[in-house]
């Protein structure tokens, strides 16, 4: 795909891929590198202590910008998204493997849970991601994510990059239920490209 | 056209081969007959008689336009060539143009996934005003360019900052070798390759063409053929709400 001359190369077969897909190259996708950065930013900031094969559970993951290029992780993924999860596998091969549900899960396994809210809002999704937190334990590097948009949306139901539709009130419903082990006040960081909730079991 | 419970079962799996398309494979895709072609030029030829009674306002830069302006014309690159640009705001001219023009509208907004009549409402962050445009000159009208591929913009409806997901449209009023040869609407496609519509790309009076607004396209070197119609199209620039609304 084209790209502006101050834009990395890298960047055109990733977006090359999600039109492959039949999705649309969109904020996120341009922003990818930047959501990479975001990213790895945060696993520094709240210093995520990986194993030697850095596990990770990715929810709703998208495609996955962390994992782009990296032999450091090994990430299992719940996404119900046929198309999002095609456009993973072909950018991330072999380093991602897609669960198809989210029972029986031993979340020791894993050094790191990532939640893209996004996911809440849609209709038919798997409801045991709501009661996810029971399985937290203390240590746990929890976060719940969401990709910022080009513009506000202004309604309370919109489309997504794959043409599913998001109900915020739906997603507002849900994650609350998702974050009910908070007691202190849910704590929330903006980085450039998403804005990130800590559901650490940490206090 | 489309019916809202139809979109995402039906039609999906259509648009979502309209963008691998656009998107991935050729930058552009063509609905045929997306009006009869008796009926585009039957439009064509009304707008080109300039029968109309009803006063456009003389041009106005991209960047001057604000909600609640008057509809324009223009006439560029030279005096027989025509441009209406008719805004959201104001009442139709043309009803029936009008209507194919939102119909249009929401195609360009399935494929780019959006709601089915974003574009059409002063609420939205882009605003819709489409253009309906007679070339008779051969001379340049459209410079070589990319819209948001971040080149710089002297005259701007927006922002301009890079995205790919954008698309714009043409619709055939005219047909090349018919009404005007030699030169019209050159696209680049995603292999950089430059296709004029009509003779590279199967595009005909009453064909509606989607492609990707950041490979680069120009107008140049139309010879008519037909005296009022030329190279006759629509094409379907957005504002942005931002830059035209003063009061937000």
């Amino acid at each position: 795909m084209f790209l502006p001359e101050n834009y990395p190369k890298q960047l055109s077969p990733i977006l090359d891929a999600y039109g492959a897909h039949g999705l649309i190259p969109d904020y996120s996708a341009v922003h990818f590198f930047d959501l990479k950065d975001d990213f790895e930013a945060l696993f520094k900031d709240h210093s995520v202590k990986f194993k030697a094969n850095k596990r990770v559970l990715d929810i709703g993951g998208r495609s996955i910008a962390y994992l782009y290029n990296s032999k450091k992780f090994v990430v299992e993924s719940y996404e119900p998204r046929e198309a999002f999860q095609k456009l993973g596998s072909e950018l991330h091969g072999d380093n991602v493997c897609y669960l198809h549900d989210l029972k029986d899960l031993d979340f020791n396994q894993y050094d790191c849970v990532l939640i893209n809210i996004e996911l809440l809002g849609l209709e038919g999704i798997d409801l045991n991601l709501t009661t996810l937190n029971e399985h937290f334990s203390s240590g746990l590097k929890v976060f719940a994510y969401r990709l910022r948009p080009r513009h506000k949306e202004i309604s309370q139901v919109y489309l997504l990059g794959d043409g599913s539709v998001c109900d915020e009130s739906l997603m507002l419903k849900r994650f609350k239920m998702l974050n009910s082990h908070i007691h202190m006040g849910l704590k929330k960081y903006e980085y450039s490209y998403m804005d990130v909730f800590d559901l650490c079991r940490d206090y | 056209m489309f019916y809202y419970s139809k979109t995402k079962s039906d039609n999906q799996s259509f648009v979502m081969d309209v963008r691998k398309r656009i998107y991935n494979q050729d930058g552009y895709f063509v609905f045929k007959n997306f009006i009869d072609a008796e009926k585009a030029e039957s439009i064509a030829r009304r707008w080109s008689s300039g029968r109309f009674d009803y006063e456009f306002h003389d041009r106005f830069a991209n960047s001057e336009v604000r909600i609640g302006h008057p509809n324009y014309c223009y006439h560029r690159p030279g005096s027989p060539d025509l441009s209406y640009c008719m805004h959201m705001w104001n009442a139709p001219v043309d009803q029936e143009l009008h209507s194919i023009c939102l119909e249009a509208q929401s195609l360009r907004n399935l494929v780019e996934g959006r709601a089915l009549h974003f574009g059409t409402q002063l609420h939205d962050p882009l605003i819709l005003q489409y253009r309906l445009s007679r070339t008779l000159s051969t001379d340049t009208s459209v410079f070589p360019h990319a819209d948001f591929l971040e080149e710089p913009r002297r005259d701007s409806m927006g922002d301009h900052a890079y995205d790919p997901r954008r698309c714009q449209m043409t619709l055939m009023l005219s047909d090349y070798g018919t009404h005007y040869k030699d030169g019209g609407f050159f696209l680049q496609n995603n292999q950089d390759k430059q296709l004029l519509l009509g003779r590279d790309v199967s595009a005909q009076i009453g064909d509606l063409v989607l492609w990707k607004y950041s490979n680069k396209h120009t107008v140049t070197g139309v010879v008519p053929m037909d005296q009022d119609l030329g190279f006759s199209r629509v094409i379907f620039p957005s504002f942005d709400k931002e830059y035209v609304d003063v009061s937000a």
